[in-house]
């Protein structure tokens, strides 16, 4: 007993050496430090609305302007904002007429897809095909623009017999295309986090792998399918370049499937070009983006309320859903009322197995046709891109640099563009790692459920749900307008950071949940601060898959166009490859090259460089994809961990 | 699990038996040799003839088993961890291919018909054979979708005889009372006990001639672990029962016959009372008396 007290007496006089006062401190700074980059997002975000919100002021005060813009088709934007007619019923009708129909194909593809390959497939088979999908969703946006300018056009043309296959229903394909690998990618994740059990109990029923969908994974994953619809519907209605290139950019309201049409997105791309700092015309760009802006964070918050079960969301269906559903029980009791009353014999059971199995294999069939039909559609135009992309395509392209002078001798090259590209995304990943590791490890490792992590963590997910185009407006608003600093490499480079900042956020949060925590525990047991733990004993073993992380950020990003056209590109040549300032200095950049000499050079001459030029984006994209491969697989080894799991 | 017979730990079933063989004498306790009961043909619900399994091309998982199970019992196989008991289970309605490839010498007569000839369905085989789970594993549906899960894919659609199912087999495992009110609510807002009853009926309402249980009480609280229990024992009228347990209480409490399993054989396979009273070999004695396992 008297051994115990004095072991307590000595506990009790423990107190802070000056070592661990300094330690104490140091630890507070980083976490300072670690919260200052987390509370960025939010700057951004918030930046973000006020920039539209400011340019549109003048709007936002004149309600009869306002009804006029949400419900008059008459677009006659003028320089003074009391004279014109401001009506974007036309953009607001078409990213619908363009998003509905493309979000039916994503569906029918995507939910097809997940379906058969993880309930009628087995799983080695799964593995290897997701890579696949992986690559598709990889591919960039204007690449998939071009697919649609050429060939999806000309396939549709040749089909329907139009004179010429452009228009909303190519644009609804390509962007189908384009959004079904979200919808396959988390339907599979939540397919097959259905307990194994579940569907062992349901074989022992002798169920088959329909009946297993119907009756044990769908209930299960149901919430995640739906919530990755509305997801890909979000990316469908933000998607600027296909619709850009294949609608003709003409603010009309039809049914016509081949006509031409004006998106949201589009329309702030087209107009912004000859729109005068603080003209009418430019001050309503200003409200089409809050207005794509307010539909990305209703689709963003929607989804969010699907996953999360919010109550008031599921009684508002259920509310829409009553008369449905009393009809869908009403039919449904009608016809049960007629069915005979059967004696479960085993000649019944083995009649009906034969039913039952003729129905699993139909289903099995159809979405294996679906999913075939995806991966056909897309390896074919892919294969199609390829066999013209590569013609006249040499090392000479990579390295000629062209100028006015050298295109009329036929010399065109990718130079300048893989150089701009390349200071783009290093300025971009310059601003982008630092503040988004920092936040995603305070998010991870120093917040606990406070209201400011909530509040950084909706902020994060609200920037990944901004439409590219509208980062690109809020940087041009707020830096090349603003500050003057025009078209560059900087502007330029801020607006693919902040689209980075997401990505590499969720990345870092998901690399140090995986990693185990036993370490950091023990260090603490040891004495040490959090900050001393984390620092030595957690992030280590998460740093291959922050790094993996970074790689697929700068492959998401160095395809993007749409904020580019507002913030860095030049529409014309310059004297030197090299840009002699970043600001200022408008670049040229690859997805631009692409663009640029599909619509806007004109002769043969614009589509072959086109052409080329993707197969060279792609060919990047895809070295990233393998070294981000091979990053964590070495950077694994070295930072291997030896403890047990 | 401590060895008993100082063996290499890892021997195959095929090996033990050898084994085993050799020191039967010794384990006897100079005992004269032991029978496995047999039934007349009529009361055979399941017959093992020379049958062995294995999981691919690993070793033989069980070793030449042949045994017969009587109708309308309740037979009960016991032993440690890993000596195939589930094996034993599922290869009766043929689970076992669920989890890898499977090999197999020797039948296994279900009602007469072996159920590894290739003219078998396991649809069919499966809806004769019902079976129940350590953890209650009601669908992702309401209660009564659960009940009804069974007969719905058999093509039952008529509303009546669909609401007279759920009612006799949520009768019958003593649930009716319990969830009348609330049919359509789903099947997790039940207790564990209540989801293992809600499972038995389930499997119930297809009208196995068997039902399989793989510890079916075994994550159960002692309350719902009674229940079940008795359940059991009022089903036997109209079924026949197998039933895995980790709990020699529980095999002595509620089987008629018992088998007792050591590496993938048979050891003993008797009316329970007697094995628990007078244990023919040593082995079994000492794991019936808690000395391993």
């Amino acid at each position: 007993m008297e051994h115990v007290t004095s072991e307590v007496k000595k506990a009790s006089q423990i107190t802070s050496t000056d070592e661990e006062l300094h330690r104490r401190f140091i630890e507070r700074f980083a976490i300072v430090i670690l919260l200052t980059c987390g509370t960025l997002s939010i700057a951004v975000l918030t930046a973000t609305i006020l920039i539209m919100v400011y340019y549109g002021w003048p709007f936002l005060i004149n309600i009869s302007r306002m009804i006029e813009v949400l419900t008059s088709p008459d677009w006659f934007p003028s320089d003074n904002i009391n004279e014109g007619k401001y009506g974007a019923l036309a953009m607001i009708w078409g990213s619908f007429f363009v998003g509905i129909p493309a979000i039916i194909f994503s569906i029918l593809l995507g939910v097809s897809t997940a379906v058969f390959l993880s309930e009628f497939v087995p799983e080695r088979i799964t593995r290897i095909i997701q890579p696949v999908l992986e690559f598709i969703a990889a591919i960039p946006s204007v690449i998939f623009g071009l697919i649609t300018f050429i060939y999806i056009s000309q396939m549709l043309k040749v089909i329907f017999n139009v004179p010429n296959g452009r228009g909303p229903l190519a644009a609804s394909i390509a962007l189908a295309l384009m959004s079904f690998p979200i919808i396959v990618s988390i339907s599979i994740d939540a397919l097959k986090s259905t307990p194994n059990d579940l569907r062992v109990a349901a074989k022992a029923f002798g169920a088959t792998r329909w009946e297993i969908f119907t009756n044990v994974s769908f209930p299960h994953a149901k919430l995640s399918i739906f919530a990755s619809i509305v997801l890909a519907f979000g990316r469908i209605l933000g998607e600027t370049m296909v619709v850009l290139m294949v609608l003709g950019n003409s603010p009309v309201i039809h049914f016509d499937f081949f006509g031409s049409g004006y998106t949201l997105t589009s329309a702030i791309a087209v107009e912004i070009g000859d729109a005068r700092f603080g003209s009418g015309e430019f001050r309503i760009i200003f409200i089409l983006a809050l207005i794509l802006l307010a539909i990305s964070f209703i689709v963003m918050g929607i989804s969010n309320m699907i996953i999360t079960q919010n109550p008031y969301l599921f009684k508002l269906m259920e509310t829409i859903f009553v008369p449905v559903g009393f009809i869908f029980s009403q039919v449904n009791n009608f016809f049960q009322r007629f069915a005979n009353e059967v004696e479960l014999t085993p000649e019944l059971i083995k009649r009906r197995i034969i039913i039952r199995k003729a129905r699993d294999y139909a289903f099995g069939g159809f979405f294996s046709l679906l999913f075939l039909a995806a991966v056909f559609i897309v390896g074919y135009f892919l294969w199609l891109l390829l066999r013209d992309g590569f013609v006249g395509l040499s090392f000479r392209f990579i390295i000629t640099f062209p100028t006015a002078a050298s295109i009329r001798n036929g010399q065109y090259g990718v130079y300048s563009a893989i150089i701009g590209s390349v200071a783009l995304v290093g300025v971009a990943a310059l601003i982008s790692f630092p503040i988004s590791t920092a936040t995603g490890i305070y998010l991870s490792e120093f917040a606990k459920q406070n209201r400011v992590a909530n509040i950084i963590r909706v902020s994060i997910m609200n920037i990944s749900s901004i439409p590219s185009i509208v980062v690109g407006l809020f940087v041009y608003g707020a830096f090349s307008v603003a500050l003057n600093w025009q078209r560059g490499i900087l502007p330029g480079g801020l607006a693919l950071g902040i689209m980075m900042i997401p990505i590499i956020t969720t990345n870092t949060i998901e690399a140090l949940r995986t990693t185990p925590d036993t370490h950091r525990i023990s260090a603490l047991a040891l004495g040490m601060t959090n900050w001393e733990a984390v620092r030595h004993h957690k992030l280590p073993y998460a740093i291959p898959s922050i790094i993996t992380g970074y790689i697929l950020a700068i492959a998401r990003v160095i395809g993007e166009t749409a904020p580019l056209l507002l913030t860095a590109v030049a529409f014309t040549f310059s004297r030197s490859p090299y840009p002699s300032g970043i600001i200022q200095n408008p670049i040229r950049a690859m997805p631009f090259e692409v663009f640029y000499n599909l619509l806007f050079t004109t002769n043969q001459l614009g589509v072959q460089w086109a052409l080329n030029t993707s197969i060279v984006l792609i060919a990047l994209v895809i070295l990233l994809n393998i070294m981000a491969y091979f990053a964590r697989k070495v950077i694994r080894a070295k930072y291997a961990y030896h403890g047990q799991l | 699990m401590s060895n008993q017979l100082n063996l290499p730990k890892s021997l195959s079933a095929k090996e033990f038996a050898e084994e085993f063989s050799k020191m039967r004498k010794e384990q006897t306790r100079g005992l004269e040799e032991l029978k496995f009961p047999t039934f007349p043909s009529q009361d055979v619900a399941i017959e093992f003839k020379n049958f062995s399994l294995s999981y691919g091309e690993a070793p033989e998982s069980l070793y030449n088993l042949s045994l017969q199970i009587p109708r309308n019992k309740i037979t009960a196989i016991i032993g440690p961890s890993g000596c195939g008991k589930s094996t034993f289970l599922r290869s009766i309605n043929r689970m076992n291919e669920e989890i890898s490839p499977v090999k197999i010498a020797g039948e296994l007569l279900v009602e007469g018909k072996n159920v590894y000839s290739p003219d078998v369905d396991v649809l069919q085989l499966r809806t004769q054979v019902g079976m129940i789970f350590q953890k209650p594993q009601p669908f992702p549906l309401s209660i009564y979708n659960n009940v009804i899960f069974g007969p719905k894919i058999h093509g039952i659609k008529s509303k009546a005889q669909l609401d007279e199912i759920v009612q006799k087999t949520l009768k019958d495992v003593g649930l009716w009372e319990e969830v009348e009110q609330r049919l359509n609510d789903h099947a997790y807002g039940l207790s564990g006990g209540q989801q293992q009853r809600l499972c038995i009926a389930r499997a119930l309402a297809v009208n196995p001639a068997i039902l399989l249980g793989d510890e079916p009480a075994s994550a159960l609280d002692p309350q719902s672990t009674y229940q079940i229990e008795d359940l059991f024992l009022k089903l036997k009228e109209k079924y026949t029962i197998v039933i895995v347990t980790h709990n020699m209480q529980q095999a002595a409490r509620i089987s008629d016959y018992c088998i007792f399993m050591y590496s993938g054989n048979i050891i003993e396979y008797r009316k329970t009372d007697e094995m628990f009273e007078n244990p023919h070999f040593r082995l079994t004695e000492n794991y019936i008396s808690g000395r391993y396992g």
